[in-house]
């Protein structure tokens, strides 16, 4: 580090090629509190600035002349101390998670009327009530888990689309129009502002959903559209998550699974991780189970109940005590919401801890998903995509200031720590997944 | 009781009990109730360094009441002592440490003198001094720590009586004036050593925490509290992330204290450690023990922290107390 001396110069002397800037106005002590106070509005108007908050005020105050000594009236108009209390709880940690949007509360996005359930902050006038139901029930967490998710949306859709066809029966109006533009997209574009995110799985429905539209043909009838595309919605819900789930059961159940003495560690809830344990019961593999729990979910306790029905010996444990655990361990089974293109598999946060201890125990991981659910994104780490849960449940004292509640919600787990992915087309290593990615859609570059 | 000496002395360090029970039976019962404590676990509270207040209480008033005469039978008595303490509680490898303190200190202070016995360099033995000591000699001074540690390597040529009852030298059975006011200054120094144990550790706090860096701790330990809270106080400019540490959650506490003294705390949940360790400058975690391979005893959920962080490749930094005991271990 250089040192800086100072050096008192006589204020005559002055060398030839010293540049001067001109002299700063002198403010006063009031002036510049209230400088102060204006760049500091300023700065947090800027932070607010997608409430609508407009340009942070321009610094005219540097002069002296005219400023007075009050506190400065130029606020940002959209001050949040006087506003209600909006949906959103800005629950950030420094920055880190800022480019995610912020969690919403169910509380103060849904009224509990009496008989419709009504969006406050959203204009449903145009969606069908069963759309705000589904909604709501995304919101408050009673529909949980990729496939459940994925399945809700689809259904919701195949039991709306018949009470369309009688408003539009118009010979000249494109009905498949209709659909997109008055059914689907609203619902969607519902459902992911204001009620919660949409996942990698209803994602990709979604965009089969549209293709089934647009592959319609333009002279049937309204009736005949919706019934197609009802058979193909159905269709769908079959092949990709009912049958993909039972060809993985099989699968692992016959290639992966030993006769006896297999102790399988999974972590939380799983549909399809339910399903290979129920194949394993049928064909009378001997094995037990040590579940991972964690906290705020702990959704492994409605896993717990399903494997308990199975008769299958089971171990409850938290996610601090694994290593305990891991010596009895032989193989890892995990569920995904969604596998990226590189082999990442992005998962309940917590999966890729379990990975972690697996990888270094030396014993496989298996990730269990349909071939749906495959992205066609890459994501390196798991914060750069990601959602913010209710910090609330992380714990109950508010945020302040300087101290902030972060709930994540999925973690990325790296495709290093997965020995192997079961999909219903096979069981591939994570490197095959973009593979598979261009197997599915060939027209894709 | 009067009688023959054997019955006065102790013989070995499994007799310890029986003496105290025959002499000194108030200190029995104080032992009695020091176990029970430790076995119920809750000398622990905030504060680790209670258990070591206490045991030096308890070691000092054994050591300064009874009836010992010589550096021999000091010896046995600690040695005995720590048995017992060290199956009650074994949790707290602190309490062995200071036992086998005061233990270095009365064989330091017995060999004190005895240059021409043996070429003594703080107590331990050289080289000559074991090939011309008595052999008992040198089953003596490695029984007293290996036996401890259930060493079953050496060979067979002992007989199990000696392990059990050492034969000192001779010279530690003369009677030593200075003995019990020296351990008892050993026992002041482990206090003193406590009183700046925090001090000692904080001021390297610049050496590791710099401005703009994200730390991750997890759960609630006053070392790593107190040493972010000096990294506060030198104005760096730093944020924290704590784990919450289930099921006992003390990191909601640690959260809490830590943003009363003005840090910018984010409290997450330990299933999100991976998530976040990408963003993470450095961890810092909090020791139990450190043990003599290295290894680290820490509450539950330091292995999770740690795989994640050497996986992100963060630093880390072991949090630990200022040794106090010269064998394995530190606090």
């Amino acid at each position: 580090m250089s040192t800086e001396t100072k050096v008192e110069k006589p204020k005559k002397e002055k060398p030839a090629n010293l540049v001067i800037p001109p002299p700063k106005p002198k403010l006063s002590k009031a002036e510049r509190r209230a400088l102060q106070e204006q760049q500091r509005a300023a700065k947090s108007a800027l932070q607010q600035g997608n409430q609508g908050g407009g340009k942070p005020p321009t610094n005219e105050q540097k002069s002296s002349a005219t400023s007075t000594p009050k506190q400065p009236q130029q606020q940002p108009p959209n001050q949040p101390a006087d506003t209600p209390k909006t949906a959103t709880t800005r629950s950030t940690a420094g920055g880190l998670v800022s480019h995610l949007k912020a969690h919403q509360d169910p509380e103060l996005l849904f009224e509990t009327g009496a008989t419709l359930r009504a969006s406050i902050g959203a204009d449903t006038t145009q969606l069908h009530p069963a759309v705000v139901e589904t909604g709501y029930r995304f919101s408050t967490g009673q529909i949980r888990g990729g496939n459940a998710r994925c399945r809700a949306m689809l259904e919701t859709f195949a039991a709306i689309l018949p009470d369309y066809v009688n408003a539009s029966n118009s010979t000249d109006e494109d009905f498949r129009q209709t659909i997109d533009q008055m059914i689907l997209k609203p619902a969607f574009t519902y459902w992911t502002e204001h009620c919660r995110p949409h996942s990698v799985s209803m994602g990709n429905a979604f965009t089969f959903l549209k293709t089934a539209v647009a592959s319609l043909d333009r002279d049937l009838d309204a009736m005949a559209c919706v019934d197609k595309l009802q058979e193909s919605i159905h269709a769908y819900e079959r092949e990709r998550i009912e049958y993909a789930m039972a060809a993985i059961a099989d699968l692992t159940c016959q290639k992966l699974l030993r006769d006896r003495d297999e102790v399988l560690l999974v972590y939380g809830h799983s549909e399809v991780i339910t399903k290979i344990l129920q194949g394993a019961v049928s064909a009378c593999r001997q094995l037990r189970v040590i579940l991972v729990d964690s906290r705020p979910l702990l959704e492994g306790k409605k896993q717990l109940e399903k494997i308990r029905e199975l008769g299958i010996p089971c171990t409850y444990i938290l996610l601090n005590a694994m290593t305990y655990v891991f010596q009895d361990v032989t193989k890892v089974l995990l569920g995904t919401a969604a596998m990226m293109s590189d082999g990442s598999v992005m998962g309940r946060v917590g999966t890729a801890s379990v990975a972690m201890v697996a990888a270094a125990h030396n014993i496989p991981v298996l990730v269990c998903g349909e071939t749906y659910k495959i992205s066609n994104r890459v994501q390196l780490e798991s914060i750069t995509n990601n959602e913010l849960g209710d910090p609330n449940l992380v714990s109950t004292d508010g945020d302040t200031t300087n101290s902030k509640r972060l709930n994540l919600l999925y973690d990325l787990t790296p495709a290093s720590f997965v020995s192997g992915i079961v999909t219903e087309l096979g069981i591939v290593p994570p490197t095959s997944i973009a593979v598979l990615l261009r197997e599915m859609n060939p027209q894709e570059k | 009781m009067t009688g023959l000496a054997d019955e006065t002395e102790i013989r070995n360090y499994l007799d310890v009990r029986r003496w105290l029970e025959e002499h000194h039976r108030k200190h029995l019962a104080l032992l009695d109730r020091f176990l029970l404590e430790l076995r119920r676990g809750r000398l622990k509270q905030m504060d680790r360094r209670i258990v070591i207040h206490r045991t030096v209480d308890f070691l000092r008033h054994m050591v300064g009441s009874t009836k010992w005469k010589n550096p021999a039978q000091l010896h046995l008595l600690l040695r005995g002592i720590g048995h017992e303490l060290q199956k009650a509680g074994y949790h707290e490898p602190s309490i062995g440490n200071v036992v086998r303190r005061i233990m270095a200190a009365v064989r330091e202070e017995a060999n004190f003198d005895n240059e021409h016995t043996i070429d003594s360099t703080g107590g331990r033995l050289s080289l000559q001094s074991m090939l011309w000591a008595l052999p008992q000699h040198v089953k003596a001074s490695r029984s007293i720590s290996s036996v401890r540690s259930g060493d079953h390597q050496r060979q067979e040529s002992f007989a199990d009586a000696d392990l059990v009852s050492p034969e000192y030298p001779a010279f530690y059975y003369q009677e030593r004036s200075g003995l019990k006011s020296t351990v008892m200054e050993a026992m002041d120094e482990i206090v003193n050593e406590l009183e700046d144990l925090y001090k000692n550790i904080n001021e390297q706090v610049v050496n590791h925490i710099h401005s703009g860096e994200i730390i991750l701790t997890s759960g609630r330990s006053k070392t790593v509290e107190l040493f972010l809270k000096a990294a506060a106080a030198k104005k760096l400019d730093f944020q924290v992330i704590i784990c919450e540490g289930a099921p006992g959650n003390s990191g909601h506490s640690m959260a809490k204290v830590l943003a009363d003294a003005g840090l910018d705390v984010t409290l997450i949940n330990d299933s999100a450690v991976f998530a976040v360790m990408a963003r993470v400058n450095k961890v810092i975690l909090p020791a139990h023990a450190v043990l003599a391979n290295g290894s680290l005893m820490t509450p539950s959920g330091g292995n999770l922290v740690a795989l994640a962080a050497k996986h992100n490749s963060s630093q880390q930094r072991h949090g630990i107390r200022r040794s106090a005991g010269q064998t394995a271990g530190r606090y």
